[in-house]
């Protein structure tokens, strides 16, 4: 200790934010090489060709096929090992992305967490409802969301919370874990260990229980003298009438306390203990070893002595429920960490939008190349590179069908700005599809979800990047199914359309940080 | 007629990085003015909480003419006499660190520390100290505040 001054330094560290930020930066430098790459190469081919050009956002797509390639995975381990149907499945998809939109945990994690809530035999909005609730807490108590459903699946299982609402009861499991040593996990085991379950079948509440477990956690009793409480308490409820003699000897009344455990509160059989100990002095532990014996004693004595505590933590838990589980959420979600995990969940989930649309387009039509696109890595280097080979593979196709396009637009460069440009793109693609096209399966594939689909699909989410969707298409064209896929939840705004993204990126949207324009 | 018609996305990843450089410069004016209000909301704490005020008629002035005081202290916080020390607390600097910003508040006055964290013979008055802890919520209002309008840059 320097004792020359009495001096207060405060610091202000911005190492790690800034770390993160240029991450951010060094990923959207990343994109921007692939997306060179793409181009040239793009134009490369197209010189080759000498006949058509068509290029949307390659990088992204690989990008976004890559991220929804995991959820796929992650989906098919819940198919597989659940009795979900296809439509369940897709509906669960579409809840795992806005509950990840919401809390900025990833898709993957969330799917992951859906498999043990069907593996509970949870499902339909029963599943959704525990599936948000546990990504709140997670966010909430800093945990993975994995771990948080397991413990909620396996507590809302107990007897106890039997009847209870999930929100409800995760609320009040969250309110306890803040003074739980070892957090929610810590609280689950305990709830689901021999003194949780003992405590239950004397009628204990999850508000009593949880302060009497947090106490004993904290304190770090051995497990033996805990449970020589809770069984006491049987000797409590029902008292032979020599218990009962033993009990009058120290001046406590067996019938009072039997009537306290009966009603489920230990609280006030405990307050009844020390107020006869404080009247009748001596040693707390002569009366609480009286009551619960001398193995049970010492535990009594602890709780007692923080009763205090016990109390407190009794009224968080008592008091906890869906509008403390909103609201601390609330307070997390404002920290800066969660920020920006919100936004990094918000930009891949865009772009697995982008994945899921394109996928099975693409997918089917590469069906002749023997699965080509269906292999992971494949797509990687499509995606990001489109080496020659395969421009030269898909070419072909590519340029029948945009020979057709280009007659009927009859123009060599066209700004797709505008949403009378987007309507006559519209219909002169449905006129090109009502003549069959140029384009064989690539036509009936990928236009199957609109005019442009993937090239849109991808518009929006490099738009949602930013969180601002560029004002180029019509409310005609947003009804479009594939663009209604990804473009879940943007709004329209102004000339724009923008993401519900936090606060913190529609900043960043406001100022058109990443613009995206459509030409031809 | 046209013999060629392409669609392309353009991505302007420079405004990206561009914002990105101007959150970054707005956090570390953030970092700077957290610590410099931070010292001085600290100076103010110190100042009006950290000292019980002088007790009607405690001083006296002996006939050489020198200035005395009676009565006892008043724990925990130290009780002012002269006002020395409390003037003396005051916010000094804020510097530029390797990774963000620093602020120096408090005081050099040389019989402080045995006022703060006590001697042998005297317990502690921790003036200092208690205000540190006094102000650490608002200390945290005030962070959250000014990263998040930084982030809005």
């Amino acid at each position: 200790m320097d004792l020359s001054k009495v001096i207060v330094t405060l610091f202000a560290e911005t190492k790690e934010y800034m770390e993160k930020m240029d991450k951010a930066e060094g990923k959207m430098l990343g994109f921007g090489k692939s997306a060179d790459v793409a181009s040239s190469k793009t134009q490369a081919f197209a010189n080759k060709a000498s006949t058509a050009m068509i290029g949307f956002g390659i990088a992204a797509i690989g990008y976004g096929v890559d991220a929804a390639m995991k959820l796929n995975e992650s989906l098919d381990a819940v198919k597989n090992q659940s009795n979900l149907t296809d439509v369940q499945i897709e509906k669960l998809r579409g809840h795992i992305i806005d509950t990840s939109n919401q809390t900025g945990i990833s898709a993957d994690q969330l799917a992951k967490a859906a498999l043990i809530t069907s593996q509970a035999g949870i499902t339909g909005a029963q599943s959704y409802k525990l599936l948000n609730d546990a990504a709140k807490a997670a966010v909430i108590t800093n945990s993975d969301v994995v771990s948080t459903t397991q413990a909620i699946v396996s507590v809302q299982a107990l007897q106890i919370a039997k009847g209870m609402d999930i929100t409800t009861l995760t609320g009040k499991l969250v309110a306890g874990s803040k003074s739980f040593v070892g957090g929610l996990q810590a609280e689950e085991q305990m709830l689901k260990g021999r003194v949780g379950v003992a405590l239950a079948n004397y009628g204990l509440k999850l508000s009593q229980i949880i302060p009497l477990g947090a106490e004993f956690a904290k304190v770090g009793l051995p497990s033996r003298s805990v449970a020589s409480f809770t069984n006491a308490l049987g000797k409590v409820e029902q008292p032979t009438k020599a218990y009962a003699a033993g009990l009058a000897k120290v001046g406590l009344n067996a019938a009072q306390l039997g009537k306290d455990v009966r009603s489920g509160n230990v609280v006030q059989l405990l307050k009844d203990i020390n107020e006869q100990a404080i009247k009748g002095g001596g040693p707390l532990s002569q009366y609480t070893n009286a009551v619960f014996g001398s193995g049970g004693g010492g535990a009594a004595s602890v709780l007692i002595k923080n009763l205090k505590d016990v109390v407190k933590v009794q009224q968080q838990v008592a008091g906890g429920g869906a509008t403390s589980l909103a609201g601390s959420f609330a307070d997390a979600a404002k920290q800066l960490s969660p920020q920006l995990k919100i936004f990094e969940a918000n930009l891949t989930n865009a772009l697995i939008s982008v994945g899921q649309v394109v996928l099975p387009a693409l997918s089917k039509l590469l069906s002749g190349l023997n699965g080509f696109f269906k292999d992971k890595g494949a797509v990687e280097a499509v995606g990001i590179t489109l080496g020659a080979a395969f421009a030269a593979s898909v070419g072909l196709k590519i340029a029948n069908l945009v020979k057709g396009i280009a007659g009927l637009f009859g123009k060599t460069a066209q700004v797709v700005a505008t949403d009378a440009n987007t309507v006559a793109l519209q219909e002169n693609t449905a006129v090109l599809l009502g003549k069959g096209g140029g384009g064989g399966g690539l036509a009936a594939d990928v236009f199957k979800y609109g005019k442009f689909a993937p090239a849109m699909a991808a518009g929006f989410a490099l738009a949602a990047l930013g969180g601002l969707a560029f004002g180029a298409y019509g409310d005609a064209a947003l009804k479009k199914r594939g663009l209604q896929e990804v473009g879940r939840g943007i709004s329209k705004r102004g000339g724009g359309y923008v993401a519900p993204f936090s606060q913190a990126q529609n900043s960043i949207a406001q100022r058109n940080s990443v613009r995206v324009r459509v030409t031809n | 007629m046209a013999s060629s018609v392409g669609v392309k996305i353009e991505v302007d990843d420079k405004l990206f990085i561009a914002k990105i450089a101007d959150i970054k410069a707005a956090s570390l004016e953030a970092a700077r003015l957290f610590v410099t209000q931070g010292g001085l909301m600290l100076e103010a704490n110190v100042k009006a909480e950290g000292f019980n005020p002088r007790p009607a008629g405690s001083q006296r002035v002996s006939k050489s003419g020198r200035t005395y005081y009676v009565g006892p202290a008043t724990p925990p916080r130290p009780t002012q006499r002269t006002g020395n020390l409390r003037n003396s607390f005051v916010y000094r600097n804020t510097q530029r660190t390797a990774t963000g910003y620093k602020s120096e508040t408090g005081t050099y006055i040389k019989y402080a520390p045995y006022v703060d964290y006590g001697t042998s013979r005297s317990r502690k008055f921790p003036f200092a100290e208690d205000g540190v802890a006094r102000i650490l919520p608002r200390l945290n209002n005030l962070a959250q505040e000014l990263f998040r309008k930084a982030q809005d840059a």
